[in-house]
């Protein structure tokens, strides 16, 4: 039976879990988690919503030295800080196929450079976790460009993690465009790096833009809250997505952009985890960008965000402190 | 050569997919359109009422396009209604598939007129010749 394994059982890790129950393929489930109210969360996800999947086996784990020798698909849903040394342990005792990681996947380039090889020794294949591309709009979205047309794209709302949350959105528009090669500017983040909920973790307010050729990116992060919206502006069609709302905005050259309504078919973010393993393990792929693809482009996001953190703050950094 | 007034079904599971070929159409003046969100409802349109034209996307829930089209030309009543693929970039093995299963010829997204016009005239002058 293929066993997946799901390492950090925080908001995140939980949020996982709760899709695994909902597996149409059996398989077992192990959780690992130094804390025990995290465990005891797991357990009671377990508990509430096991008859809902295939799950057979459930375990809980204190340590990864406890893990079976081999697993299916590995979870990683760590602060990313924790993420190179958990992922180290796991290799030397366990055999692993799939690696998925949540971004921040690393905070360090270092970390990218060490960790691409030892991966591919292991031969493990590891991708980025991103929801988006489980959601049927960017899929249709993407049909709408040519290939080398200019698109501008923009992502705007309030406090919705500009820095932590930059990778997801560089990952989205650069397979939109086919490329992940991007000229950053951080020049209009203009306010001081603030420190977030998580413990060292830093956030951003402002703006972070992207150039590829003629096609660009802004991601707007505003003080308050207000709901993130996205936007595609194309020579021939526009596309404007407001996620929360389920529902979209497009106009097309041919009606002058004259703008319809569209309602948006968004599964649950945390449920997509389901969909990602059932894909993997029936046909070794899914949907998630591979960790060799975009790892250029997150190691170029981290060190440009590590300068700018340093230049604010005045204050040495040797990684970026996001998560 | 299309006839203006022909009957034209757009098949597409995505609204604004199927709302982009049917302003394409207009823009060529075909206003005689009918639309179905996969292969299973468009099946049924066409057994219920006869159409001079299928266009239809690849990707589809119940029917995809490629089973859509193996389905019209495997009936009797409906085999000879010219078939337009609508495909996603850079999927070959798609279109050998579709050229195999019998169809007049394929578009790769994104759509615009001039390419709409450009295959329906190759399809319709292959048909009269």
């Amino acid at each position: 039976m293929p066993h997946l394994l799901l390492i950090g059982a925080g908001n995140q890790g939980l949020l996982h879990l709760r899709a695994l129950m909902k597996m149409q393929v059996p398989c077992d489930v192990s959780v690992v988690d130094l804390s025990d109210a995290a465990l005891l969360h797991a357990n009671g996800v377990h508990k509430r919503f096991s008859l809902e999947g295939q799950v057979g086996q459930f375990r809980l784990f204190h340590s990864l030295g406890d893990i079976d020798q081999e697993v299916d698909i590995a979870l990683v849903a760590t602060h990313a800080d924790a993420r190179r040394s958990v992922i180290e342990r796991l290799l030397r005792q366990t055999l692993i196929r799939h690696l998925v990681l949540e971004p921040v996947v690393f905070q360090a380039k270092a970390d990218f450079e060490a960790m691409l090889p030892l991966l591919a020794r292991h031969k493990v294949t590891s991708w980025m976790h991103n929801p988006r591309f489980y959601y049927p709009i960017y899929d249709e979205v993407r049909k709408f460009f040519k290939p080398g047309e200019p698109v501008e794209m923009q992502v705007q709302g309030g406090e919705w993690g500009l820095g932590a949350r930059a990778i997801d959105f560089a990952d989205l528009f650069s397979r939109i465009l086919g490329r992940f090669e991007w000229v950053l500017d951080l020049r209009k983040i203009g306010t001081t790096p603030v420190y977030n909920y998580r413990k060292g973790s830093m956030e951003f307010k402002g703006a972070l833009e992207g150039r590829q050729g003629e096609s660009r990116f802004h991601l707007l992060e505003y003080e308050g809250e207000s709901p993130l919206v996205l936007q595609f502006n194309g020579q021939h069609y526009h596309f404007q997505i407001n996620e929360a709302e389920g529902r979209a905005l497009w106009g097309q050259r041919l009606k002058d952009f004259a703008q319809e309504s569209l309602e948006l078919a968004k599964p649950y973010s945390g449920l997509v985890t389901e969909r990602i393993c059932q894909d993997l393990l029936t046909t070794g792929k899914c949907r998630l960008t591979a960790l060799e693809q975009v790892a250029d482009l997150h190691a170029q996001l981290n060190e440009e965000l590590r300068q700018y953190v340093e230049k604010a703050t005045g204050k040495h950094f040797t990684y970026c402190p996001i998560s | 050569m299309p006839e203006a007034n022909m009957k034209i079904l757009v098949v597409d599971d995505f609204q604004v997919m199927r709302k982009v070929v049917m302003t394409c159409l207009e823009q060529l003046e075909f206003t005689n359109v009918a639309e179905a969100t996969d292969g299973l409802e468009a099946l049924e349109k066409l057994r219920a009422e006869p159409f001079d034209f299928v266009i239809t996307d690849w990707e589809m829930p119940n029917l995809s396009g490629i089973e859509l089209l193996k389905a019209i030309r495997a009936d009797q009543a409906l085999q000879r209604i010219p078939v337009l693929m609508v495909t996603a970039e850079g999927l070959q093995e798609n279109i050998i598939e579709a050229i195999r299963a019998g169809v007049n010829n394929y578009i790769v997204k994104p759509i615009d007129v001039d390419a709409l016009r450009e295959k329906m005239h190759k399809i319709f002058d292959e048909q009269d010749a």
